[in-house]
């Protein structure tokens, strides 16, 4: 085992433990990537929740997660986990693009695609269809 | 009389022996000719011993190693194969990642995507590296290296102080 890949071994374990699927761990130019799917955002998050108990202030250039939560079916009710504000459903997958409707922190909003591992395509509760930024949405 | 009989003897004998020298292909010839077929499978070697064939090191799966083993009990004159080779798949090595230039304009759009909600954290590309400063709190920090590791752009330096 290299020592990358025991420095951040537990981050390994706990994919392993959290059911990602298709999970990689590669070396690449002093690099650690790991990457795969996680079927909910809690698979995700314990993933990420291993790197800081390593590394708190998740500053570390030597490891690469790249873990999306993927395979949702569309209808998959999703909570808005925004910070406080609401969240912005947009015309097009970009905070560039116009905002056609607001969706509030906590409440749930139905999935239409999972356009990007950034963008997904939703709708509220109202009927507004646009796309949101998927950091911002839990399943 | 008695040392012509000795002499006739000897000849049958040296003979006899000449002759079951010519059927038994030395250790030395099945061996170039064993090698000449274990080399097609590096990972594995043989080595002759009074005909027998003794196989060892590694085989991707256990076809190939069965189909070398009939190869070399097919080389006229080798006895039999002891097998010691063991069936050990390598792991296929990986394609390497495919990076993203940090300069790129997509990239671009979605480190600004990334950062948007995140005051206080500066963007720059310094020397193809995309660099990260200001001040962020720890689940800020973590948000966007969420999104930033997703873009795959090689190394990221994320310099700044996190609160």
């Amino acid at each position: 085992m290299s020592t990358l890949q025991d420095k951040y071994s537990s981050v390994v374990s706990a994919a392993q433990s959290a059911g990602i699927s298709g999970l990689q761990v590669q070396e690449q130019d002093g690099i650690l990537y790991v990457s795969g799917s996680a079927s909910n955002t809690a698979a995700k998050d314990a993933v990420w929740n291993a790197l800081g108990a390593i590394d708190s202030t998740y500053s570390a250039s030597d490891i690469n997660i790249d873990v999306q939560v993927s395979g949702l079916a569309a209808g998959t009710a999703l909570t808005v986990a925004t910070d406080d504000s609401n969240l912005n459903i947009r015309q097009e997958p970009s905070t560039d693009a116009a905002i056609i409707g607001k969706a509030t922190k906590g409440s749930s909003i139905t999935l239409i695609e999972q356009t990007s591992d950034d963008w997904w395509k939703v709708k509220t509760s109202d009927g507004h269809e646009g796309y949101a930024y998927s950091r911002y949405l839990r399943a | 009389m008695k040392k012509s009989i000795a002499m006739a003897a000897m000849a049958v004998a040296i003979s006899f022996g000449s002759v079951s020298c010519k059927k038994k292909v030395s250790d030395a010839d099945l061996q170039t000719q064993a090698t000449t077929v274990v080399t097609a499978n590096p990972g594995a070697s043989v080595e002759i011993k009074d005909g027998v064939a003794h196989l060892s090191g590694t085989f991707e799966t256990q076809e190939a190693k069965d189909a070398m083993i009939q190869q070399l009990k097919a080389i006229n004159g080798i006895k039999d194969v002891h097998d010691m080779a063991t069936v050990a798949p390598t792991k296929a090595t990986a394609p390497p990642i495919e990076m993203q230039s940090a300069v790129d304009p997509a990239v671009q759009q979605k480190v600004k995507d990334a950062v948007k909600d995140i005051p206080g954290v500066k963007v720059e590309v310094i020397n193809g590296e995309l660099t990260l400063t200001g001040n962020v709190s720890s689940s800020d920090a973590r948000k966007v290296k969420e999104s930033v590791d997703a873009l795959k752009v090689g190394k990221v330096n994320y310099n700044y102080t996190v609160k």
